[in-house]
């Protein structure tokens, strides 16, 4: 992980390696999400694996059929650790058969932020943020009737989003139980669902209400709305932090509020961000010592020191009861709502997230097929077919290649 | 003459001279290329692990996908704009400089300094200068004259801004040497230009062009071989091949087969379709240049 993130990285492992006695944690940086997946396959591939690897939500699946992991809860010792203390979205994303494959690490869910400043000028109540797609849309209009922001709305173009609007609605983005109980064939967006969302989110931009920051461009994003180019934006509870320096820094009061959903249906959010996969076949000594990392991670102290500096969520209770003891949600109410709204969520298959060995190329169609909505004729409906047709080809022709 | 002979009378000193270059030509070039093509034959998961023999169908895959014959129109596209306007750009700058007197050195380097910036630098600059929404360009190309680009959304204009950026990129190696063969010009040929009174653009036109042919010539090919390859780094940072693969080079689309979505035959099959066509592109083009080049 690259910048602050890094850096909190970087202090965790010094900490660990100050307080530890003949093992050292050296940390390594690959790049984003993706690049770091493409360097620990090609490792795999020349047997140069590390013995920990961050790999990405998504990349669960191509993890696990690489065989190069072994499931986290078979390596570590079960009278070490506690799992029923870990937060159960989190520990459910990262279960598949009942086994707890990797270590969560950085996990966040999407949220809604506003301008509070601009909803007031506005008439909104800036108490009382929008909840669903079509409220968003309505305070889209009346900001920029007004021409208080240029657009009402701001978001990176990137699948997490759209894919969290299916969990809400609790309907499943793929076949198999969410590609939970095998490799999907068939990806949803034949649905009412897929329908909703997509068609809200062309229209938002054909009417002028949205600002299309670009696929992947979460910074773009956050500048955008940082300085009052649009009163509303949605990312990561990662960004929360950075947003309220940054709110702060342009003069004006933020908001979050709950992710908004497609329809009236509120199921929950998926967890987004990576986690931690232990290489087969390392010496007992190594195991060992990488056991003590993760133990020494998971513990409290450490979470409540991620969290407070990033923002990715506390994995555990005891960390959650830490940092309440300390009084931290009662002074950042931001970070209440990204948990609150975490602990609500409902545990169905459609919130545990969907999984695909092909999960970065169905993301990039899905990501490039709503950028044909917008700047082609083509509509939604026949998009949503075409965009089916070839999500449907990659996830069969992995299965192909996989073989076996 | 005898001296010469004498000192490599058995061929198996020069091949011991030769076997560093060999070993590391074997090693990094042609064992990569082999294995390139074998793996094109192959369907593979992840980077080789699990691979099977599937003939020719890479291949047949590919070109009976609309994605990638688009992707091979662009490239096309692509290729001639860059190399006619890195050229045709490069001319004019290299004419005036050569033309200049005053401030020459201050000019030469304005104009290589592009050259000099590394491409993966040159990429993130010119994506926050030209950002639509916070870029500095845009906003003052709306402000002026209300103009709104929005090249993250509207396909030809994402293609313009990588054109034109791979052409500015471009523009300074061949100014160095286009200069250089301005500058090969014979002086007498100057001054019979200045004594029959020929006007500045026919000079360059009728006098300077074919006497620096040769030098076209190697230009046009450096250039193609830019613009199949050189221009991934300014793709990959600006648009990711978008918006709605309206940048999708072939190269570009080689890198995401075999790195993002882990298909490294169908990569290699790629790699080989490109290979085949820049090396009968370079063919041609030196052999109809022979008709026109001067040596």
């Amino acid at each position: 992980m690259g910048g602050n993130l890094g850096e909190t990285v970087d202090a965790l492992a010094a900490d660990f390696n100050e307080q530890s006695s003949g093992v050292t944690v050296e940390t390594s940086y690959k790049g984003s999400y993706d690049e770091t997946l493409n360097a620990v396959t090609s490792a795999i591939g020349a047997g140069e694996a590390p013995e920990l690897a961050q790999i990405v939500d998504l990349g669960s699946r191509l993890a696990i059929d690489s065989g190069a992991f072994v499931p986290m809860e078979e390596a570590l010792p079960s009278d070490r650790i506690d799992w029923s203390d870990f937060q159960d979205p989190v520990i459910d994303y990262y279960s598949f058969d009942d086994t707890v494959y990797s270590m969560p690490f950085n996990s966040s869910n999407p949220i809604f932020y506003y301008n509070k400043d601009m909803f007031e000028e506005a008439g909104l109540n800036p108490e009382s943020p929008p909840s669903t797609l079509a409220e968003i849309r309505e305070a889209s209009e009346t900001i920029v009737d007004q021409e208080i922001a240029e657009q009402g709305i701001t978001f990176a173009n990137v699948s997490w989003f759209p894919e969290q609007w299916f969990a809400e609605a609790n309907v499943p983005l793929v076949n198999e139980e969410n590609g939970r109980a095998g490799d999907p064939t068939e990806i949803n967006l034949n649905t009412d669902t897929a329908d909703r969302v997509f068609g809200w989110w062309a229209d938002m931009h054909a009417d002028g209400l949205y600002n299309h920051a670009g696929v992947g461009n979460w910074g773009a994003a956050q500048q955008a709305f940082l300085n009052g180019q649009t009163a509303m934006w949605i990312s990561s509870t990662a960004g929360v932090a950075s947003a309220t320096a940054g709110a702060e820094e342009n003069g004006f009061e933020l908001g979050t509020g709950y992710y908004p959903t497609a329809g009236n249906t509120r199921t929950g959010v998926v967890i987004g961000g990576a986690s931690l996969w232990m290489t087969r076949g390392l010496s007992d000594e190594k195991k060992q010592g990488l056991t003590d990392f993760l133990l020494w991670l998971a513990e409290a102290e450490q979470q409540a020191f991620w969290h407070q500096n990033t923002g990715y969520f506390p994995i555990s209770d005891s960390a959650v009861e830490y940092l309440e003891e300390d009084g931290w949600f009662d002074e950042n109410p931001n970070f209440q709502t990204a948990f609150d709204q975490l602990q609500e969520t409902e545990q169905t298959v459609a919130t545990q997230g969907w999984q695909a060995g092909p999960a970065s190329e169905v993301r990039t169609i899905i990501q490039d097929g709503y950028v044909s909505m917008i700047n082609s004729d083509i509509t939604v409906e026949s998009k949503l077919e075409e965009m089916k047709t070839e999500a449907d080809d990659a996830l069969q022709s992995y299965i192909q290649s996989k073989g076996n | 003459m005898g001296v010469h002979e004498n000192t490599y009378d058995s061929s198996l000193g020069a091949y011991l001279l030769l076997l560093p270059t060999l070993a590391a030509i074997i090693a990094f070039l042609y064992y990569p290329s082999l294995q390139t093509l074998r793996f094109s034959f192959f369907q593979t998961f992840l980077f080789g692990q699990n691979t099977r023999f599937v003939g020719l169908a890479n291949f047949t895959d590919l070109l009976g996908s609309q994605v990638y014959l688009t992707s091979v129109g662009l490239t096309m596209a692509f290729a001639v704009i860059v190399v006619i306007g890195s050229l045709a750009v490069g001319l004019l700058v290299a004419f005036l400089l050569y033309e200049v007197s005053d401030g020459k050195a201050a000019y030469l380097i304005a104009a290589i300094w592009p050259y000099a910036l590394p491409t993966a630098v040159a990429g993130t600059v010119l994506l926050f200068l030209a950002h639509p929404s916070v870029g500095i360009y845009t906003h003052y190309l709306e402000a002026w004259f209300g103009i709104e680009l929005d090249w993250f959304t509207v396909g030809w204009q994402g293609f313009a801004v990588v054109t034109v950026a791979a052409i500015w990129k471009q523009v300074g190696y061949n100014v160095i040497f286009m200069l250089a063969a301005l500058n090969n010009v014979p002086e007498s040929l100057n001054e019979a230009c200045r004594l029959d009174g020929i006007e500045t653009w026919r000079r360059l036109v009728r006098v300077y062009l074919p006497l620096m042919s040769p030098t076209l010539v190697f230009l046009v090919v450096i250039n193609t071989i830019y613009a199949f390859f050189g221009s991934f780094a300014l793709i990959d940072l600006m648009t990711q091949g978008g918006p709605t693969n309206a940048t999708n080079l072939m190269i570009y689309q080689l890198y995401r087969d075999a790195f993002q979505f882990n298909n490294l035959g169908l990569a290699s099959a790629q790699s080989v379709i490109l290979f085949v066509l820049v090396a009968g592109l370079t063919f041609v083009q030196l052999r109809v240049s022979d008709r026109y080049a001067h040596y």
